[in-house]
Parts: structure tokens; sequence; C-alpha cells
């Protein structure tokens, strides 16, 4: 079931990619940019989750200033499981879900999976990983695009990705380099997550959307440090889209960034 | 207003599991690296390269006569095929790029363990069998050379590059076929080599691109060299002019190198289907569908074609016609060329709980098995 409907597509649109960008138009470093076209894709397909998400969360903040939720705030404040009760027929009535400040990062989940499997199997390197993955290939794919070229900029995308610089040899932490886009990937993700998530601090939805905030940058940073450079390339284009994306949904706040805790999302109308 | 400790708490655990998940589901922390058992026999004892050793097992009764090396080292691990060498030599490569002569009545190590390339004990590793011939011990790498080293004390002698300024990592994981004074290569970047032992260069003006990778070396027939490719086909290509005579489409990759008897060449492709072809022009001359890929190049004797499947099947079919003479079903991948050995046929597993096997030739009774002590 996994590999039928996330981990198979996957593959065989990356080496789509990859053939369309290396065999047919001779472009270096195809299997990279194979990765960066499918994040723009994915991006594309989520869209409207995203949108859907983004105004959710937008009638989450309005709320915030809702006569009826003050009330209730104060009403119950010493019944929490009766607040709780009260707090979410109000969502009910109003449409919304309070956890949707996680879900542009939840709907996430699937494809790191898919897509980390589908990068370790593409570019798998002995016997018994190569004919695994020649399982897993559609009859519509050239086999004779096999084994695939893993090196993008100064990356292997099939291995963690350390930028090596000979002098920084002898020190004990930095011997294989520096983690460059781990690197990246953490203040992408740290910025993507604050210009483009707002949260209701009062709120158990919003202290989970911080708590995101916070823990997701560094839970990506790692992924990104240890496993292979070809998510990583995916987490950091995946995060300048996003960012980019908000941009132009015109719901971030360049100005607010360093000096308010969370975004500011405008109001509609 | 910073966040409340709790929500922060409870999303703590979820995305730490996430993250062990992510990591343990993918195989670790870099791509998964392994292959296939490698077989050879001295017609006394199998010798079989088996991840943390090398087994030389008493082919009368399938004991294990001695390991290498006598207690697991994790920095080697062994799947080339070994080879016989000058002096009861047995030498192997293992999966970091190295090269060790053993003793073959014993295990002793004579010299060795050898580094291949500049950068030694590394990702890279010999995947296909060394080769011997005369004074020299070829190997190929996945580091895109073939090494040519002395057999006394491993010191080199040449080296062979893949094509290109930046060769495939992945580019030699067969053993290069000899004839005379020539070596033939094939290469997973698509090329085929031919190569003048005496000095280690080319013999062609440039190699032939096949297009398609080769992950098993040519097989020699007469004035042909054939190779199956990834690229569905086999090739028939003159040995002298790397002109090609003739091809076969396959339905599926071919991995396995053809195995030719008389004058006919028998090679199976990943989709599971056997083929029996005319040497001479490529016409088909029968075929066999079967339950899963293969991958072992078949073993043919005394009028029978004997070949293993993925999914752990063994069949004896006549070579002629392909008519059926025993079958047998294994716990696990079958992915080893299977090895005659007198009147044995020798299996090796993988996945499996036995490592090989040891069948009657004739009448497909097993006659031992051999798991790892």
């Amino acid at each position: 079931m996994w590999n039928t409907v996330i981990l198979d597509p996957m593959i065989n649109s990356l080496l789509f990619i990859y053939d369309l960008l290396g065999r047919q138009l001779g472009l270096a470093g195809a299997f990279g940019l194979a990765i960066i076209v499918f994040t723009i894709l994915i991006r594309l397909i989520t869209l409207p989750l995203t949108v859907g998400s983004q105004q959710s969360m937008q009638k989450m903040q309005a709320l915030q200033q809702d006569e009826r939720y003050i009330k209730l705030q104060k009403k119950y404040k010493d019944n929490k499981q009766k607040l709780q009760e009260e707090q979410l027929k109000l969502y009910k009535e109003m449409g919304i879900n309070p956890l949707s400040g996680c879900l542009p990062q939840l709907i996430q989940l699937p494809v790191i999976f898919g897509l980390y499997g589908a990068i370790i199997r593409a570019l798998s390197d002995s016997p018994v990983p190569l004919l695994e993955f020649s399982k897993h290939i559609y009859s519509s794919i050239s086999t004779s695009i096999i084994p695939l070229d893993s090196r993008f900029l100064w990356m292997d995308l099939g291995q963690p990705e350390r930028w090596r610089l000979d002098f920084l040899s002898g020190l004990p932490f930095l011997a294989d380099g520096i983690p460059v886009l781990a690197i990246v990937v953490v203040i992408t993700t740290y910025l993507q997550t604050k210009l483009t998530t707002p949260t209701a601090p009062t709120s158990q939805g919003g202290g989970m959307t911080q708590a995101m905030n916070i823990y997701m940058p560094l839970l990506l940073g790692y992924f990104a440090y240890s496993l292979a450079s070809g998510l990583a390339l995916y987490f950091f284009i995946s995060n300048l889209l996003a960012i980019v994306q908000a941009a132009a949904m015109k719901r971030v706040d360049w100005r607010g960034l360093l000096s308010r805790a969370t975004a500011v999302v405008k109001r509609p109308g | 207003m910073p966040p409340s400790p709790a929500p922060m708490l409870r999303i703590l655990p979820g995305l730490i599991a996430l993250a062990l998940l992510l990591t343990a589901c993918a195989g670790g922390a870099v791509r998964a690296a392994s292959s296939f058992p490698g077989l050879a026999s001295d017609g006394e004892t199998a010798f079989l390269a088996d991840g943390p050793a090398i087994y030389a097992i008493d082919l009368g009764s399938g004991a294990l006569r001695w390991r290498y090396p006598a207690e697991a080292q994790r920095e080697f691990s062994f799947f080339a095929p070994p080879v016989l060498g000058p002096e009861d030599q047995l030498i192997v490569g293992d999966f970091t790029n190295h090269l060790h002569a053993l003793d073959r009545r014993n295990g002793n190590l004579l010299w060795g363990p050898v580094a291949l390339g500049t950068n030694g004990a590394n990702k890279e590793h010999v995947i296909g069998g060394p080769v011997v011939v005369g004074e020299l011990v070829l190997v190929p790498s996945t580091d895109g050379y073939l090494y040519a080293r002395r057999i006394g004390d491993g010191s080199p002698v040449w080296s062979f590059p893949a094509e290109g300024e930046t060769p495939l990592r992945e580019a030699f994981w067969a053993a290069p076929t000899i004839d005379g004074d020539r070596a033939f290569l094939g290469s997973l970047d698509h090329h085929l080599y031919a190569i003048d032992l005496a000095s280690g260069r080319s013999l062609w003006p440039e190699a032939v691109d096949l297009s398609g990778a080769m992950a098993d070396s040519p097989a020699l027939a007469g004035d042909l060299l054939l190779v199956g490719t990834f690229s569905n086909q086999l090739v028939a290509l003159g040995a002298n002019s790397g002109e090609v005579a003739w091809s076969f489409p396959t339905a599926h990759g071919v991995w396995g190198s053809p195995s030719v008897a008389g004058d006919l060449a028998y090679f199976g492709d990943l989709g599971g289907t056997l083929y029996a072809v005319s040497v001479e022009n490529g016409r088909e001359v029968w075929r066999l569908q079967t339950a899963g890929g293969i991958a072992a190049s078949p073993a043919v004797a005394d009028g029978q074609v004997y070949v293993v499947t993925e999914n752990g099947s063994l069949m004896a079919r006549q070579a002629s016609n392909s008519d059926p003479a025993w079958q047998a079903t294994l716990e696990g991948q079958l992915l080893t060329d299977p090895l005659v050995a007198g009147d044995n046929l020798l299996v090796a597993t993988t996945g499996g709980t036995v490592l090989l096997s040891a069948y009657d030739r004739a009448s497909g009774a097993i006659r031992w098995t051999f798991t790892a002590p």
C-alpha cells in the first residue's frame, strides 16, 4: 500500500524528471535538479491544503477577539475541562480546526518519508539495494538511466552533506566538514515558520503551533545533518517556496520578523 | 508571550519518535550497502564470501574447514567471489576496497590487506571477483578503476580508469573476462572496455557505449563477447573490433552474464525469463518464464542448465529444449551464480538461514547444507 500510493510514484516521478533533465536536456546535476522540480510540484499539489490551512488560522486569530470566546475564558477559568468542551463547540460553530497551525507541517510527513525512501533507493550503490530498487521502476521508465549520478554541486545526494575545508580537518567536530545545508535548513525552517505561521498564544492550538515553531527547525536540521543530503535539499527548497508562496499571498510581515514572537497575519477584508 | 511548556513537552516525544522512525526505517544515516555472497571452489573445498567472513567448506561433507578472519572484524566484510591463485593462494577482495591473499589450506593470511586506490578504507567496494592471470591479479573496484597487482605481494603494477573526467563511483562491479593477453570489462557507466594486460591501456580507440549499465562480466564465445545490459538487451560484439554483431531484446534488464555451451547462450532477465539464444546470430531457441527475477548467471553442464531465481527457486532444465529435470525451493533469495563442482551443484543463499546448499546435479537430491557457525 505504502509503496503503491507513495513510494513508487515518488521514485518514478524523480526518475522521469531526472531522465528529462539529464539525458534529454543534458543538464549536469540532474538528480539535484530533479529533487528541486519535484519539490515545486509537491508545493503546487499541496497548495489548496496550505491555503485552506492559512484561512483556518486567520479565523482562529479572529476568534481571539470574539466576545463569546473572551467570555468563555473568564467564565470557565477554573474549570479547564468545561472550558475545553465549550471551546470545541465554538470552534465547530465557526468552522475552525484548532490544530490548523500544525497542518502544513504535518502534511509534509508522508512526503518526507516517501522522498527519503525514494532518494536512498534511487541512489543505491551496491547490488542488493539496486536490485530492490529495480522492482520499483515502472515499465515506462527507461532503465538505461541506471545508475543515477548522485552528484549535485559539492554534494553526494545519497550521503549527508558536508563542506570540506582542509584547514578544518584538525578540528574534532569539523574534521568531516561543515554541515552547510543542515545550518541553512535550520535557518530557513525557522524563518518559514516564523513568517508564515500565526499563533493564538492563549489557546492550546496556539501553544502547539509555537512548540512546532521551535522544534521543527531543530528536527529538520537533525534530519539534514544525519540523512542523505537529497532530503536536506528538499527541505531547503520547500522552505524557500513556502516563504515565497506566503509572500505572494501577502501573509507575511517582514518587518515584524525580529521584533515579534509571531508573524502577523493580515485580517481578511 | 513564550509558549507554555505543556504543549511543548507533549509534542517533544512525538518528534523524537518521528526522528528515530525515519532514521530507522530508512536504514540508517547513509545508504545501505550489501551484496550477494561470492562463491568459488577448487574441487575439494567451497569458498564462500558472505558478509563478515570467508568460509572454507568441505565439498564432501559440508563441514567448515576454516574461516577468515577467525573472529569477525568490523572493518572487513566480503562479498566478491574469491579466486584461486598459484601455490594454494586464495585471493579475496573486500567491501572496503582491500585485497587479501590467504593460504587456502588453512585460511592463514599470506599478505595484505592491501588497500586499493589512494583512499584505502573508504566507501568503495570490491564487488566483482578478482581474476588471476599469470603473475597478475586483476581487481575491479567501484571506485572506477581496474587494478593490476602482483600475485606475490599485492604491489601495484598498473591501474585502468573508467572513461570520462569524473567516472561514476559505482563503475566496476564485475570481474574482467580474460582472452590471452587482453581483458574485457563491462561497467555500470554503460561502457565495455578492452584492456591490454601488458600495459594496462585500452586496446580500442574508445570504449564501446552500450547505452545500459553492465553489472556482470562479458562471456567469450569464439570471437564474440556476449554481455547483458540494464537497457533490456543481450549484445554480441566482436572481441577484436568492439563492433556490435547482433543484439537480442529482452523484456527486462539483464544482470547476470550469459553462460555459453555449444552454440547456445543461456541467460535470464530481471523479469524472470530464462532465454536460450544462438551464439551465431542471436536467434531465440527457447524461453522459459519463471516465477522470480533472475539476477544470477545460469550454470550449464552435461546437457542441463541450472537457474536460480530471486524468490528462492532452483531449477534444472534440459539445455536443448527447457524440459524440466528437477526443481527445489530454498528459503531466502538466490542471487549468486550457482556453481558446478564435480557432481555437486552449489547454491548460495541471500537472507536465508542456510548459507550454502549442495545438490546432486543429476537427481536434485540435497547432499548437505551449511549454516554460519
